[in-house]
């Protein structure tokens, strides 16, 4: 079972046992789900981002026919607490954020919610709102993270500094380097919100069961909520099970608490069943976002474009509340430098509470806004020293047995020498311009942790059992977001167990019912969870192998299971039914079934400020090449091809490896060229699909996909996670083939025809004429 | 969606007649496809009290020729529009600029009076009004409009009068090139208004009791060269960021007559007539072609954030002229 050509299962492009379910929508999706009685909920929602609340009347909401409840902040049990977002290690520290239910006395954001309603129908509970009368006093408020750190701007929450974080990441002597460098390259980038823009906005139906347990049936990444949801009643852990429904898209949207808690509240309060489906503009509006980041970037280098030196100072909005940004921080810490060599660096990084909506996890977790910078950086040396960007970054890539700037070393392979060459073996020649269309190409590599930070002691569990047929069983809590998470399970075991995978049934995300197998983010889950399953799968594979060589009489060594037999490949020809071998056990009394405990590594953190060391499992590589087509009277930019390259160590699922690397490329194209949330003085004016322009199906690029199976993964078999890798490091590689193109560098995204007439007009005017088309 | 009153007819009489008996606070619905979005982010100022159904109404259905002039139904749906044979040859532009609307299931349903009478894109005024309330503006019974000071990257570069939100229907600038008329039914009659002349500053010409009725367009010159070009940040889908459309008629190599039309650079549709005129009477080249363009954004007043709208309509103009020049070379 080690070759890659043994496998029977791993590895293959097998369609998934959702795929067809979700194709004919059968899949009941979280708003797909009702029951008897139930009730709707809706949510009252802050008119203004910045003000005071000085008084809620809600006697004529309450007086209207149909309405059930209608509460505010002082009818939640516990309306303020710390949401540690489904770990159980507390790290403190500031790492762990606020959590208010409803707003109290003041409003932080605009769409912060204010009130919640529950009516025997939609149309009553909106009405409703519009009865709920709440008297504001406006007040100042702070829209941009760098006004929102003087000590004078308006204070966010009250009683804290707006400030949430600093830290840094300091490794020799930036000023020595920088006196060394033969070049130097300064530069400020900026990146804009975005929403995930999921297809199943957020959504949840929630009862109360017949032993009394508060019930949520959630579309969420992290059914490990339920410990807060209880908290916030006042109710003791046991008393509220979640149950996770396949997820129509996360990306890290529903990593926080989304709509549990107000529907434990509505439910607790009427003792009725209750859903509550987020409207669009109600998701784009009051829901998290990816943080905006300014980024300023001096880096210095060598004649021979060796990397001498990095400054960088990050600060990120975090919007009104601190959620997981802090987290995002400090990935952003740890990837700021690249996957380079840099002898000297020192980052500086912020993240700040504005007045905006809160911002918290995106697929790539602040690891594609610093890969902006980095790569657009990389870019420039290039430029400024007559380099081959693909030269002078395979000079300075990272190896095996290197360290990065936190100290961490790499003890697994870097590939992005291999990753880069085969990129630009399949990117082929650029194709000529015609007239006032110009072509360009352009590379990024990236870096993106998979697993969670290990101070925050991550574990997973699963239990495998086989039954008297020969049929296996998975439970575990993993929630399934659409990346094919149950599915690889099935074929880990499958794998294991020489069982076919349609004689396996894998039950998930049930707090109840399924082991603990924390969050689907930071790309985790086929880590933390396949590595579980595969112990338990083996455990339960030893058993029966024990016992088989028993009732063979043969060495254990030389058997293996295949295709619901055990088979001897010693070459007697003997094998054996493997219902025989269950039969054989449970008349033993064995146990056919494992419940594996799998923890990734462990840290305890002492230090808060100062990132030292060890900060994750291990790191996913990969390198973009893109082709664009540049107009250069309108500005307009359309991405012609994508070439994606990462060495996933192993392919569990070749098509849902591939899905999640065709999808990071559009996700990544979406990131550079149209999409944003704008935010003008805490105001959303992008909250629907026809202001917040997602790429089409018809604005795809030819999309290749080209995978490294190195082996040298820390998931199952050797594999690594790709799920928010994929995203990294499209922006900077469109950006640079822009350059390419018309040879102009844009440090802000989105990349829009204004930015971009606006600098080839800049340009024009320019007086040096060498500046343009090297 | 809040609670209105549902009517449905099956005359132009009926639906006046209702429209009257709600003084202004009854609603059209032609397809729908922008009505109901407005209803249920509780976009316009005032919430209707009903909705008057106008789908039965069997005659407005109709593309037909009458004495050389082209009728419009208000109910010829897009698709028909785009998919018509007589539209193709004749009047490529207004079929190729319904063909760029929306996506195929819109275009289904949508009507081109609907499109005529579609309301503005302007996302301060369509910000959803559960949540926080309404963003009030001169549209929505505001004194002041937030665009001005805020971020109107897609807002009017020329002829805003307190409402700088762009005319979003493409259907407007290419029946601007055509010189249509919209004929409006009320009370007392019929009326007939030039499209240029259909958009108001902050509203249609049209009173609370009247609706558009059809749109005819007169002849248009023989042997003419049309084309129209929608700019667009993807691509479908999307409102034009600038439209053009250009009909020129050729004697030899020079230009006999010439129209341009821009759209969604200003909250009606601009024919661009100072440029028509210097093209008259010369040749197409790379000069003349530069002229026009600049003559035909010369009344531009960009705000603070949408200059670049004037370089692209530029650019546009250009490229449509240069198109239709290659063009009729290769015709004869
Ligand atoms: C995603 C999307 C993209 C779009 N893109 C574009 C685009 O690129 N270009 C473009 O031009 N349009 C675009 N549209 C707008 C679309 O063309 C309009 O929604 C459609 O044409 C309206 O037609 P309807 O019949 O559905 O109108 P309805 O929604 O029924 O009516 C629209 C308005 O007109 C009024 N009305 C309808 N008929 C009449 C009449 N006969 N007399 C008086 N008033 C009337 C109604 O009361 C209502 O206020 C887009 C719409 C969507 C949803
Ligand atoms: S542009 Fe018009 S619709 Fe938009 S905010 Fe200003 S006044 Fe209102």
């Amino acid at each position: 079972m080690n070759g890659k050509d043994d496998f029977k299962i791993i590895g293959k492009p097998i369609p998934r046992h959702d795929a067809w379910e979700k194709a004919f929508g059968l899949t009941t999706y979280a708003a797909d789900f009702s029951l008897p009685d139930m009730l709707h909920g809706k949510v009252l929602r802050s008119k203004y981002p910045s003000a005071k609340i000085l008084s809620i009347d809600t006697t004529k909401a309450k007086r209207l026919k149909g309405v059930q409840a209608v509460l505010t902040a002082k009818d939640v049990p516990r309306n303020e607490s710390v949401t540690r977002f489904g770990q159980t290690h507390t790290v403190g520290g500031g790492f762990e954020g606020l959590y208010r239910v409803l707003a109290d006395n003041k409003v932080h954001f605009l769409g912060e919610a204010v009130a919640l309603v529950a009516a025997d129908t939609e149309e009553i509970a909106l009405k409703a709102l519009d009865l709920i009368k709440v008297e504001y006093e406006p007040i100042p408020g702070v829209f941009d993270p760098i006004e929102a750190m003087n000590p004078n701007a308006p204070q966010v929450q009250e009683g804290r500094s707006n400030i949430i974080t600093h830290y840094e990441v300091v490794r020799g002597d930036v000023e020595k380097g920088f006196s060394e460098a033969d070049v130097v390259v300064e530069n400020t980038y900026r990146v804009q919100f975005v929403d995930h823009a999921y297809m199943e906005p957020e959504s949840g139906v929630a009862w109360i069961d017949e032993n009394g347990v508060i019930t949520i049936r959630v579309s969420t990444q992290v059914i490990e909520h339920f410990r807060g949801i209880a908290d916030v009643l006042n109710l003791p852990h046991n008393r509220v099970r979640v149950i996770g429904t396949y997820v129509g898209g996360g990306f890290g949207g529903k990593e926080d608490i989304t709509v549990e808690a107000f529907l434990a509240l509505l439910t607790y309060k009427t003792g009725r069943p209750v859903k509550l489906t987020y409207t669009r503009e109600e998701s784009i509006l009051s829901h998290s976002k990816r943080h905006p980041y300014v980024m300023e970037y001096k880096t210095g280098a060598k004649k021979d474009g060796r990397l001498i030196a990095l400054k960088a100072r990050l600060v990120s909005d975090a919007g009104a509340y601190v959620y997981l940004s802090p987290w995002v921080l400090l990935y952003s810490m740890v990837d700021a430098p690249g996957p380079y060599r840099i002898p000297h660096v020192r980052v500086d990084g912020y993240t700040v509470l504005t007045n905006n909506t809160f911002t918290s996890a995106n697929r790539g977790f602040g690891a594609p806004q610093v890969c902006f910078a980095y790569e657009s950086q990389m870019d420039e040396l290039a430029r400024r020293l007559q380099m081959d960007p693909a030269e002078i970054r395979k000079i300075n890539y990272l190896e095996k047995g290197e360290a990065l700037a936190t100290g961490q070393v790499l003890n697994h392979l870097v590939a992005l020498k291999e990753t880069t060459d085969q990129v630009l073996q399949v990117l082929g020649e650029k194709p000529l311009s015609k007239g006032k269309i110009r072509i360009g190409r352009g590379i990024a590599s990236g870096m993106t942790s998979y697993g969670r930070m290990i101070f925050l002691h991550d574990t997973s569990r699963s239990h495998v059992s086989i039954e008297m047929d020969g049929s296996v069983t998975i439970r575990t809590g993993v929630q399934d977001i659409g990346g094919g998470q149950a599915s690889s399970l099935c074929q880990i075991a499958s794998e294991v167990l020489g069982v076919p995978l349609d004689h396996i049934k894998i039950y998930i995300a049930d707090t109840a019912l399924t082991p603990f197998a924390g969050t689907t983010t930071a790309t985790r889950q086929l880590y933390m969870s396949g590595n579980a399953t595969l112990i338990a799968a083996q455990e339960v594979r030893k058993t029966l192998i024990q016992k088989a060589a028993r009732m063979m009489d043969l060495d254990p060594e030389r058997l293996n299971l295949v295709d619901r037999e055990v088979v001897d490949q010693g070459g007697s020809g003997k094998n054996l039914p493997l219902t025989e071998v269950i039969k054989a056990c449970a008349s033993d009394g064995l146990p056919l079934y494992h419940v594996a405990l799998f923890k990734a590594p462990f840290r305890t953190l002492t230090q808060f400020e100062r990132i030292e060391g060890d900060v994750f499992p291990d790191f996913t590589f990969g390198t973009h090449g893109v082709v664009v087509a540049v107009d250069e009277e309108t500005g307009k930019v359309q991405v012609l091809k994508i070439v994606s390259c990462f060495d996933v160590g192993r392919a569990i699922n070749r098509l849902s490896v591939e899905g999640q690397i065709e999808g990071g490329a559009i996700y990544g194209m979406g990131y550079a060229l149209t999409e944003e949330v704008i935010l003008k003085e805490g105001i959303t004016l992008t909250p629907s699909f026809s202001e917040y322009l997602l790429p089409t199906s018809m604005d795809l690029p030819e999309l290749e996909t080209l995978l490294i199976e190195s082996g040298d993964g820390v998931g199952p078999f050797g594999s690594k996670g790709v799920g928010e890798p994929s995203v990294c490091s499209v922006a900077p590689a469109i950006a640079n083939a822009i350059y390419d193109a018309v040879g102009i560098r844009i440090n802000e995204l989105p990349l829009t025809p204004e930015r971009i007439l606006k600098a080839l007009r800049k340009e024009e005017n320019d007086e040096n004429p060498l500046s343009r088309h090297r | 969606m809040k609670l209105f009153e549902h009517h449905q007819v099956r005359s132009v009489t009926q639906a006046i007649r209702l429209l009257e008996r709600y003084g202004g606070r009854a609603k059209l619905n032609a397809g729908g496809t922008d009505l109901l979005g407005l209803l249920k982010a509780d976009v316009l100022p005032e919430y209707p009290e009903a909705v008057i159904d106008i789908k039965p109404i069997r005659n407005l259905k109709k593309i037909k020729l009458e004495k050389g002039l082209l009728k419009i139904g208000a109910l010829v749906k897009l698709a028909d529009l785009a998919e018509s044979s007589l539209m193709r040859s004749q009047y490529p532009i207004l079929a190729e600029a319904a063909l760029r609307i929306g996506s195929p299931q819109l275009r289904n349903v949508a009507t081109i009076g609907g499109n005529l009478c579609q309301d503005v894109r302007c996302w301060y005024y369509r910000y959803p009004c559960h949540i926080g309330g309404p963003i009030l503006c001169l549209r929505k019974g505001g004194n002041t409009c937030p665009a001005v000071r805020g971020d109107h990257r897609y807002h009017a570069i020329m002829g805003g009068k307190g409402c700088m939100a762009v005319c979003p229907s493409d259907l407007a600038t290419a029946l601007s090139v055509y010189d249509a008329q919209v004929v409006i039914s009320g009370p007392d009659g019929e009326r007939n208004v030039l499209i240029m002349d259909f958009y108001y500053p902050l509203g249609y010409a049209l009173q609370k009791n009247e609706m558009v009725k059809e749109v005819f367009l007169p002849p248009i010159p023989q042997s003419s060269k049309q084309k129209f070009i929608k700019f667009t940040l993807r691509k479908p889908i999307d409102f034009a960021l600038v439209s053009v459309a250009c009909l020129l008629g050729f004697k030899g190599d020079e230009v006999a007559d010439a129209r341009i039309a821009l759209g969604a650079i200003s909250p009606s549709p601009i024919r661009a007539y100072g440029a028509e005129k210097r093209l008259i009477g010369s040749p197409i080249n790379e000069t003349i072609v530069h002229e026009v363009a600049e003559i035909a954004l010369r009344d531009t007043k960009p705000l603070s954030g949408n200059g670049y709208k004037v370089n692209i309509a530029k650019t546009l103009i250009k490229r449509v002229l240069a198109d239709l020049r290659f063009n009729q070379k290769v015709d004869r």
